[in-house]
């Protein structure tokens, strides 16, 4: 009997660490997607230092961000490790559409890790 | 590189506890669902040693899945014989009373080659000695040879396991249901207060009662 009960908190830890898990990608993704987002728009209306300012803020988080590092795969965070710095260097290169495109780029990598997390037909198979 | 062996020391320590988990059940001879977990226990395990991109605590909650998922099956397999059945099936008979029952080859997709083979690694190098002789739920062959005159002995069968009547072995013993009934009776004893039974030929009945279980 305590061997089965034990086998039930390992199970349900596991699914816990999972929802956990899913919940935190979850969040810190929408948070750095809305970052990402206002500072492409910031980009699109020329104001440059302001969109630096928001991707500076958007780096920061990056670092302290414990989720991605636990759950998630490090070759896709490294991707994403490397990404911000790169935007900023081509944003103050002056190539703003180059930047935004990269921006694009980062958010679709961060839906990406979202849609990955979830339980679907097409994930499972 | 450090961190590669900080998750190979980890890694150990739960496999290691994995299997002393799991119990002696897996360091014998395996039934199918016990090899299954230990080929993907050994799989999942180097995984996160062999890339050091794969997230440790991915591999770590997999084989915590993998530990439950045995345990209960396992607990579940005590508890309920049909689950048991469906999860390891059941020894087969291929040889009663020195002769080979094709039918039941035929069942288990045994060759006679494999019969002779699994024969011979008994050290029974005559099929003739043979008295019975059964395919395990793990594939191995047990064997009960005749006796010294090579004539041909009884086998006890189990007729009751933890409470429950094994019906499928009545005819090898030359039990039938009223029979059980009446030796149950003799003793003021019902199948739930049972343990093991078996039953021989020579009308040999052995009782194991449960603990607790009054006769």
């Amino acid at each position: 009997m305590k061997r089965f009960l034990f086998a039930l908190l390992l199970l349900f830890f596991c699914f816990a660490t999972a929802f956990f898990g899913f919940y935190q990608l979850e969040k810190s993704s929408l948070e750095f997607i809305q970052k990402l987002s206002s500072a492409a728009e910031l980009i699109k209306s020329g104001n440059i230092s302001k969109a630096e300012d928001e991707l500076k803020k958007v780096e920061k988080l990056q670092n302290e961000n414990l989720s991605f590092n636990v759950f998630l795969d490090h070759t896709t965070l490294d991707a994403l490790d490397s990404s911000l710095p790169s935007i900023l260097e081509i944003l103050s290169s002056g190539d703003s559409e180059k930047a935004f495109e990269e921006i694009q780029k980062s958010i679709a990598v961060l839906n990406d890790i979202i849609e990955e997390q979830r339980i679907s037909i097409g994930n499972i198979l | 590189m450090l961190p590669i062996l900080i998750r190979g020391i980890i890694i150990y320590i739960i496999v290691i506890a994995s299997v002393r988990l799991m119990g002696k059940r897996q360091i014998g001879e395996l039934q199918p669902a016990e090899l299954v977990i230990t080929i993907l226990l050994s799989d999942i395990a180097s995984m996160p040693l062999q890339n050091s991109n794969t997230p440790l605590l991915q591999s770590v909650c997999a084989i915590f899945l993998l530990i439950a998922l045995e345990i209960i099956t396992s607990c579940l397999s005590l508890r309920f014989r049909p689950f048991r059945t469906l999860l390891q099936g059941h020894s087969v008979m291929i040889i009663k009373e020195g002769h080979l029952i094709q039918e039941n080859l035929k069942e288990i997709r045994y060759s006679v080659d494999d019969v002779v083979e699994a024969l011979r690694l008994k050290d029974v190098f005559d099929i003739e000695s043979v008295n019975f002789a059964y395919v395990e739920t793990n594939g191995s062959l047990s064997v009960l040879l005749k006796d010294e005159e090579n004539e041909p002995g009884e086998l006890p069968c189990l007729v009751i396991s933890d409470g429950e009547i094994i019906e499928r072995e009545f005819d090898v013993c030359g039990l039938s249901a009223e029979k059980l009934l009446k030796i149950l009776n003799e003793n003021r004893l019902s199948p739930s207060d049972i343990l093991l039974m078996t039953y021989s030929k020579a009308q040999k009945a052995n009782i194991v009662l449960k603990k607790g279980a009054n006769k």
